[in-house]
């Protein structure tokens, strides 16, 4: 878990970073504190023709479709020079209100893929109920995948490649979550209190004693 | 005084052009004894008297004898009729051997060459080849018709191809079918086998190799005859008498231009495995897609506390810069804050 604005490692549960004190108020002082309503395909720079849109639509339906609580949001616009993508991609999947996803989704399952063709760089955000499975690599891995498209200015075809890699991500993700579901709750569970930890090591300290096993030994011997 | 000058010498020059020297002339003595001899040096270009004698004789009609309906009667049979003595051993009985060169125009080495090339087609080909070898420049008497020989020689027995070859000469070749097979070769094949054997004889100068080279293409052309005559001879092989009857097209072996072998049964039982394990690899992988299209994938809902205020989402993803080809991806992957980053 990082901070939006200084890639910092934070705790869980922080109300503010403790590196540089970022929390959601700041993002709204920069962008707005009040709703968007946006389509989960916003194309604000313009960079998607038609039948592009129409692909990609397609595509984000087959993900929605293959993980009933997930929905996929692009959004493309232009930031200027001030471009913070993080921070944006932050702030929109909190404030944003997408029309076209059903109700059942909310926020927390979404995956918001934000593009800027003018500082050419795009970002990758998801809610707290992919937090336990996805991490920054897995984006990384997922945005990788577009670099040499948005190199050429082909922003669909690498938007496609990067649904499809997300996908791939996440089906792999799912069969894991399956066989060790314990591994991934351990990343979000909240940490044990000191009094409970040394209860807990006296409480086996003193189940060893009395296990049979070990008294048969003692007799034996 | 110039002109008086200039008047003066135009008139002595015109005074000597009149006067002329005197002609020669003949010494009467010396003259006729020249005649005498019989030639005098220079007459005819002084006089026209020789020319005149030589036109005289030009004209004078030259008795030569006229052809005689003797000679007209040798010229049109021609000396390169083949002899009477070779007709018997060329067109009496279908011959044993499948080349006939009773003159003896091929070299020994030659002909037990092409000799054992006819056997092996014959082993291998349901139709025997057949060739008589002639001089380049000979004729078939006329008494020969080569359409009854194959006729009355070709009608039973194994079907041939039967090859009038003039050694040296390979477009005069002529090819005849025996007729059980003549209705399922059409005349447009034969025409195209006989050319295409000629073709092939005229790439090379020597007139063995040239038979050899027209042979060897003609067994070619014959593998075809075969598969084209496959359905109509045997309907007819009931004509042919029961020794030659138990041949049937189906025994024949396709080793011609296009060489195939039967397949060894591992080869065969090898191709069928593959063929069925290629199946049901291509089954099971559409089975797999169809599986996977219509799998959902859910995920636990772990309780997770907010931060930093947000009540959706916190999860922050990567940044990747796509401005220059010169950063990709791989130099791209320890992260850092957006100020940090040029834009």
């Amino acid at each position: 878990m990082k901070c939006p604005r200084c890639v910092q490692r934070i705790h869980r549960a922080a109300p503010a970073c403790p590196h540089c004190g970022f929390a959601i108020g700041d993002a709204d002082h920069m962008f707005g504190d009040s709703e968007v309503k946006l389509r989960r395909l916003t194309d604000a720079a313009g960079v998607f023709r038609r039948n592009q849109r129409d692909i990609l639509e397609d595509a984000m339906d087959r993900v929605q479709t293959a993980f009933p609580q997930i929905f996929v949001s692009i959004y493309t616009d232009t930031f200027g020079e001030t471009g913070n993508l993080r921070q944006f991609g932050f702030w929109l999947l909190n404030r944003g209100v997408f029309e076209d996803v059903p109700v059942d989704r909310p926020n927390e399952a979404g995956v918001l893929i934000v593009i800027d063709p003018e500082s050419k760089s795009a970002s990758m955000s998801f809610g707290y109920l992919l937090e336990p499975f996805f991490d920054e690599r897995d984006t990384f891995e997922c945005l990788s995948r577009a670099h040499s498209h948005w190199l050429e200015g082909r922003y669909a075809d690498g938007a496609l490649r990067c649904l499809r890699q997300l996908e791939k991500l996440l089906r792999k993700r799912s069969r894991q979550v399956r066989r060790d579901p314990d591994k991934y709750e351990q990343r979000v569970s909240k940490p044990v209190a000191v009094e409970d930890l040394v209860k807990k090591i006296r409480g086996g300290n003193r189940r060893d004693e009395h296990t049979p096993g070990k008294a048969s030994e003692e007799v034996e011997r | 005084m110039k002109a008086t000058l200039a008047a003066f010498f135009l008139s002595l020059g015109c005074a000597g052009a009149v006067v002329e020297p005197p002609m020669p002339a003949w010494d009467v003595e010396v003259r006729s004894q020249m005649l005498e001899d019989g030639w005098i040096a220079g007459r005819s270009l002084l006089t026209f008297e020789s020319l005149f004698g030589e036109q005289v004789a030009a004209e004078t009609p030259i008795d030569v004898v006229g052809a005689v309906p003797a000679d007209l009667a040798t010229d049109e049979a021609g000396e390169n009729v083949v002899s009477e003595e070779y007709l018997t051993e060329y067109f009496s009985a279908r011959p044993k051997r499948f080349l006939l060169d009773p003159q003896d125009l091929l070299g020994t080495r030659e002909r037990l060459d092409l000799e054992a090339f006819l056997e092996h087609h014959a082993g291998d080909s349901s139709i025997d080849m057949v060739v008589y070898v002639f001089g380049a420049d000979q004729e078939i008497p006329g008494e020969v018709r080569e359409e009854e020989v194959v006729e009355r020689l070709y009608s039973v027995g194994k079907p041939a191809v039967i090859v009038y070859y003039y050694l040296g000469a390979p477009q005069r070749s002529t090819i005849y079918l025996s007729p059980i097979i003549t209705d399922a070769v059409s005349a447009a094949e034969q025409r195209r086998a006989l050319e295409s054997s000629v073709i092939r004889a005229f790439d090379h100068a020597d007139p063995g190799e040239q038979l050899q080279a027209f042979l060897v293409q003609m067994s070619i052309r014959i593998y075809w005859m075969e598969r084209m005559a496959e359905g109509t001879a045997i309907e007819t092989m009931e004509v042919i008498p029961e020794d030659r009857a138990a041949y049937t097209f189906t025994e024949k072996k396709e080793l011609k231009e296009v060489p195939e072998e039967p397949l060894p049964s591992w080869v065969k039982i090898t191709a069928s495995v593959a063929v069925a394990v290629a199946g049901l690899l291509l089954l099971g992988w559409s089975a797999f897609m169809w599986f996977r299209a219509r799998a959902r994938y859910v995920f636990p809902e772990f309780e997770v506390e907010p931060r930093l205020g947000a009540s959706h989402a916190a999860g922050i993803g990567a940044v990747i810069s796509f401005s220059s080809s010169a950063i990709p991806p791989a130099h791209q992957r320890d992260q850092v804050p957006d100020y940090m980053r040029r834009a």
